[in-house]
């Protein structure tokens, strides 16, 4: 009975001390605005930065992406790459589930099997077509068991591309490459286990999402939040307000969007901070449209563009402006390829091409765009630079994002808007979509041989210099004959508390609060 | 009687085929599927895709199924969710969005039904103009510039209420007010109008001559007269405001079924879609009948089911 | 009576607006001066400018033309459809008056979003589409309001007097159920003209709108939302242009209410 007591008393006078402490030290939850409900917590089936940003929470997988932008080994211990750049051999470090259970080899390779399955609704499982087979193996023409993907041992994983592949260890960090828990419940894959650097704690759906530090993370030790809340609010001047009044601690990117109508005024109190993302905003043009087959005619309305102008009063978040496709990126300086807001070289190509097309006069000529302030905006610029230029007549077009894809996928458009954030760190991610007439990203009606034959050159290709040149080369050439028309490059916006410390957030979209503390 | 509420019942279910039936073709004539991304998908995957959730299979059989699980009500698997069903979100949506659509509702009803008979007691006195104004100002201003306005003003610039969100009272306070703007000030001249009328009605002026006291004659008789219109319109109201107002739940923050039956038509999710829509039409139709039993208690004359023809 | 003239002139001065507003000015509603975004209200700019430097005042008045027709196109609309069918409704046999009802139900219970999504897909983006879609959803309570007010005039004694004196029902139907609920009905309507102009709002905040670089007063308010705390002007005139129109229907519609029903006259 005494020693109950004194038990108790001891609680009371730990109790009290916390308690006499806690206005000194911050509590260390951080408060995030998901903006919207994640689809899915499912690392084989996420496709959307939401749900990829609440896995990286939850889950570790080979590598993960350090402050400095670059692959940091994780769970992998040892990474041994072969000769000709296409085998990885990965030895895992010992950790475990979050239910105490160790994560083995098997676990990967479980999991990636099972999204190259015929039958599994994985949207993104061709991000795996990288791997040996992989694409014939989901196609079902060659049996898993051809998979260039084998669990040598419980701690050791052996990998087989396809080809050599530079930006594959960053690829490794992507939620589609966590491993699973073997238990998985494939209906509520969130209430696996999982071996991030934490856990989810509470899921109130449309609303509120709660993790909480995951004790049993191998690197538990440089966690300091106790947690973070992700509300769930997606009006983006709301979310705004809501930072303003100290009900969060982050607003805008990568997760939602600082209102521009906000921006000027933040901008000169100096609140905004804004990092490089791996992401090009540009139009396409379908060159199947007789008017717009001649590139003539497409770089003229290339270089009529003012695109400071854009950037300077209507984005206004010091994007810089694209002269080309690629972004900067860790090993890449973007390539300026043209001159911004040309009008006179614009004018002299224009006539050419209208006699080359053996015109009277351009037709009218319509511009999409789906539903949004911000497209809206850029799109009636660009309307009056065009009709400023060369006098032409140009219709806006508005569609539900839905029907847009749509007729984007069906080539039912003349001149369409499009932001590209890419998969990977690497040129290619740009410049491969645009390689084959009928690829499902192309979309632009446009083809070329070398530009071909240049990435293919590319793919084979194991000095990185001489690759890196190999996709300068077809990047002008792209750009020479304009089947899309840079505009700028996007960047990330946001605002964070002064006491937010140690966030990492990835040119990608993907904001790592592993490390995140607050003082 | 008993018949008539049979009879309506039994329409009601057929209505509700009527409606399933439509919203299933129409919602398959929606261009875009849940599955087109901006970084277009390939065939091989789109096709493991349409088969898992069949859509592969023909348009009979998906409808049969359909008609099959929403006898038993169970709406299916979200397309977009994918560890949710309909009825998941329905059941975590409805609550939040009929509470606060039921805060409206008796902010609109209280405050419309006291400002309409004074105003019509004091026909043409300051009361009455004051309430006027009151009235045509709800109705003036639409409820997204109303809601975003009383956001900056009371959650920013005066600091006294949350900005946003679902949960405490107060937190409730803003949207229900900037729900509950328009339907109170029609409820006010609705009132207004048909007791002016109803008071002036040879039935009341023999009450008066009977010497009947006036509350009692305004309550008992006038008032009761004079509620049939607003009832309609508040029966049909309701289905709308607990169902949830999509630009309230947006600029709120509120986690209702108004935001998610917008985003699901944005993502073509089909199964949400149809559910909600459903569950839509059911609360309508029940709503419905309810008003009109309602018509046929206050106002004996109008006899159910044996409409003079 | 004062108000009522009040709220006419009123209406026919933003008449004037749309009309001759746009002649009135020396700027053009789609042309873009980047280096002139957000100015305050001023002498040359009376309402300020937009997100894109265009003059605010040229582009109310453009936008008066497209809130005021898509709103009185669309009330026209439902109250041909609303009177029609509520009125054979409450003067059928009940069987067919139960049907009519019924079917009306239906319709009402299909969400208007989806209709409309739909239809502007099929027609593409456009005033007409928009119109279509407000009248098709908007018509029911017309109906309801006139069904329920005609049942209840024909019990009344003058009425049933006529029926039993052998009246053809179109009679009935225009020379004793339409005057006597003519109040109603212009109530109803003057209230439908305002949710027309609203619901386009609203569909515009949707991205289903009229095609920019035209716009409604409903889009310019959704434009303007965001700009309320740096840039006030951009939401306040729209919203103040809506709120008069609305008022003056209001006031318009009370007024004659009073004038054409002689029991609240008295």
């Amino acid at each position: 009975m005494g020693s109950k007591i004194i038990i108790f008393l001891l609680l009371a006078v730990g109790l009290g001390f916390f308690s006499c402490s806690s206005p000194k030290e911050r509590s260390q939850i951080l408060r995030i605005n998901l903006s919207s409900e994640p689809p899915t917590l499912d690392p084989r089936k996420a496709t959307d930065v939401t749900s990829n940003n609440v896995l990286i929470m939850l889950y570790e997988g080979l590598t993960r992406i350090g402050a400095d932008h670059t692959p940091k080994p994780a769970l992998a211990e040892k990474i041994t790459l072969s000769e000709n750049r296409t085998t990885y051999t990965f030895s895992l470090r010992k950790s475990l589930w979050s239910n105490g259970d160790p994560v083995t080899a098997l676990d990967f390779e479980r999991s990636w099997k099972q999204i190259l399955t015929p039958s599994f609704p994985a949207p993104f499982a061709y991000k795996l077509f990288l791997i040996k087979n992989g694409a014939a193996v989901k196609k079902g023409t060659v049996p898993l068991t051809e998979l260039g993907i084998r669990a040598l041992d419980v701690s050791t994983l052996e990998v087989t591309l396809e080809h050599p592949a530079p930006y594959f260890l960053e690829m490794l960090s992507y939620p589609l490459f966590f491993p699973l828990h073997a238990s998985i419940d494939e209906k509520n894959p969130e209430t696996s286990p999982s071996n991030g650097p934490f856990i989810l704690k509470q899921w109130d759906h449309d609303n509120e999402i709660r993790v909480e530090k995951n004790p049993l993370y191998w690197e538990a030790s440089k966690v300091t939040l106790a947690g973070l809340k992700l509300l769930i609010v997606e009006d983006a001047t709301t979310e705004l307000y809501m930072y303003e009044n100290g009900e969060l601690d982050w607003a805008g990117a990568p997760l939602s969007n600082l209102p521009t109508e906000f921006l000027p005024t933040l901008k000169a109190e100096g609140r905004v901070i804004t990092h490089p993302s791996n992401g090009t905003y540009y139009y396409k043009i379908n060159t199947q449209i007789p008017h717009l087959h001649n590139s003539k005619i497409r770089k003229a309305l290339a270089y009529a563009i003012n695109r400071q102008e854009i950037v300077d009063h209507i984005t206004q978040a010091d994007q810089e402006i694209a002269l080309a496709l690629v972004p900067n990126m860790w090993d890449w300086k973007s390539q300026v390829l043209f001159k911004d807001d040309n009008k006179k070289k614009a004018q002299a190509l224009f006539k050419e091409g209208i006699q080359e097309l053996g015109l009277l006069s351009f037709p009218k000529t319509f511009l999409s765009f789906n539903a949004n302030r911000e497209h809206q905006k850029i799109a009636q610029a660009i309307q009056q630079m065009w009709k400023e230029t060369f006098d032409i007549e140009i219709e806006l077009e508005t569609f539900d994002w839905r029907v847009y894809l749509d007729k984007l996928a069906k080539e039912n458009y003349q001149i369409a808007r499009m932001g590209w954030l890419a998969d990977v760190n690497d040129p290619i991610s740009f410049l491969d979509p645009f390689k084959y007439q009928d690829g499902e990203t192309n979309g632009t009606g446009w083809e070329n041989p070398h530009y071909i034959s240049l990435l293919n050159a590319s793919e084979v290709e194991i000095d990185l210099l001489t690759r890196k040149k190999l996709l300068e080369q077809a990047e002008e050439l792209l750009i020479d004959e304009m089947p899309i028309i840079p505009l700028y490059f996007i960047n990330f916006t946001y605002m964070k508390k002064p006491y937010v410390h140690n966030v990492f957030l990835s040119p990608l979209g993907i904001i790592d609060f592993k490390e995140a503390f607050l003082k | 009687m008993k018949r008539y509420f049979l009879g309506r019942i039994l329409s009601n279910i057929i209505a509700i085929w009527v409606i399933i039936t439509i919203t299933f073709f129409l919602m398959k004539g929606l261009p875009g599927d849940p599955f087109t991304e901006e970084k277009a998908l390939p065939p091989e995957i789109l096709q493991s895709l349409y088969e898992h959730y069949k859509l592969n299979d023909p348009w009979y059989i998906q409808y049969g199924n359909y008609l099959k699980s929403i006898a038993k009500w169970d709406l299916g698997p979200s397309f977009k969710y994918k560890s949710r069903t309909v009825n998941d979100i329905i059941n975590k949506g409805f609550p939040v969005s009929a509470l606060l659509g039921l805060e409206a509702l008796l902010l609109a009803v209280t405050f419309g039904l006291t400002l309409g008979t004074i105003a019509a007691l004091k026909k043409n006195k300051w009361q009455d103009i004051s309430a006027h104004l009151l009235s045509v100002l709800g109705i003036s201003v639409p409820s997204f510039i109303l809601a975003a306005f009383l956001q900056y003003l009371f959650a920013i610039k005066l600091d006294l209420l949350p900005v946003a969100r679902w949960g405490t009272f107060q937190q409730s306070l803003l949207p229900a007010l900037s729900l509950a703007a328009l339907p109170s000030a029609f409820i006010t001249r609705l009132t207004r109008n048909h007791l002016i009328e109803a008071l002036n009605q040879d039935y009341i002026k023999t009450a008066r001559s009977k010497g009947i006291g006036e509350v009692q004659i305004i309550i008992r008789h006038a008032l009761r007269n004079s509620l049939l219109p607003t009832i309609t319109y508040v029966g049909t109201l309701t289905a709308n405001i607990l169902t949830g107002s999509f630009v309230i739940e947006k600029i709120f923050g509120i986690p209702g079924l108004g935001q998610a039956f917008v985003n699901s038509i944005a993502n073509r999710d089909y199964t949400v879609i149809m559910g909600l829509t459903v569950f839509y039409s059911v609360i309508l139709l029940s709503l419905i009948l309810l008003v009109d039993l309602a018509y046929g208690w206050m106002d004996p004359r109008i006899r159910l089911g044996r409409a003079p023809s | 009576m004062k108000l009522t003239w009040f709220a006419a002139s009123l209406l026919i001065l933003i008449t004037l607006f749309a009309i001759f507003g746009p002649l009135l000015s020396s700027h053009s509603y789609y042309e873009t001066n980047l280096s002139l975004k957000n100015s305050p209200p001023s002498q040359e700019f009376w309402f300020g400018t937009d997100e894109l430097g265009r003059d605010m005042f040229t582009r109310l008045a453009w936008g008066a033309r497209i809130s005021l027709f898509v709103g009185i196109a669309s009330g026209c609309g439902d109250l041909v459809i609303g009177v029609l069918w509520g009125g054979i409704a409450a003067l059928s046999t009940p069987k067919i008056d139960n049907l009519l009802m019924r079917i009306a139900d239906i319709l009402y219970a299909i969400p208007y979003l989806l209709t409309v999504i739909l239809l502007m897909v099929v027609m593409g983006s456009g005033l007409f589409p928009i119109i279509l879609a407000l009248t098709l959803t908007g018509w029911i309570g017309m109906a309801r309001i006139v069904r329920g007010e005609f049942l209840q005039l024909k019990e009344q004694d003058c009425i049933l007097a006529t029926i039993s004196l052998g009246a053809s029902r179109s009679r009935i139907l225009f020379h004793h159920l339409i005057p006597n609920t003519l109040g109603t009905i212009i109530v109803t309507v003057t209230l439908t003209i305002p949710v027309a102009i609203f619901s386009e709002a609203f569909l515009s905040f949707l991205g289903l709108g009229v095609q920019a670089p035209m716009a409604s007063w409903g889009t310019m308010a959704n434009d303007g939302l965001p700009a309320l705390r740096y840039y006030p002007w951009r939401l306040f005139f729209p919203a103040l242009f809506i709120s008069i129109t609305m008022l003056s229907f209001n006031l318009l519609g009370e007024g004659l209410h009073h004038a054409f029903d002689p029991k609240s006259r008295r």
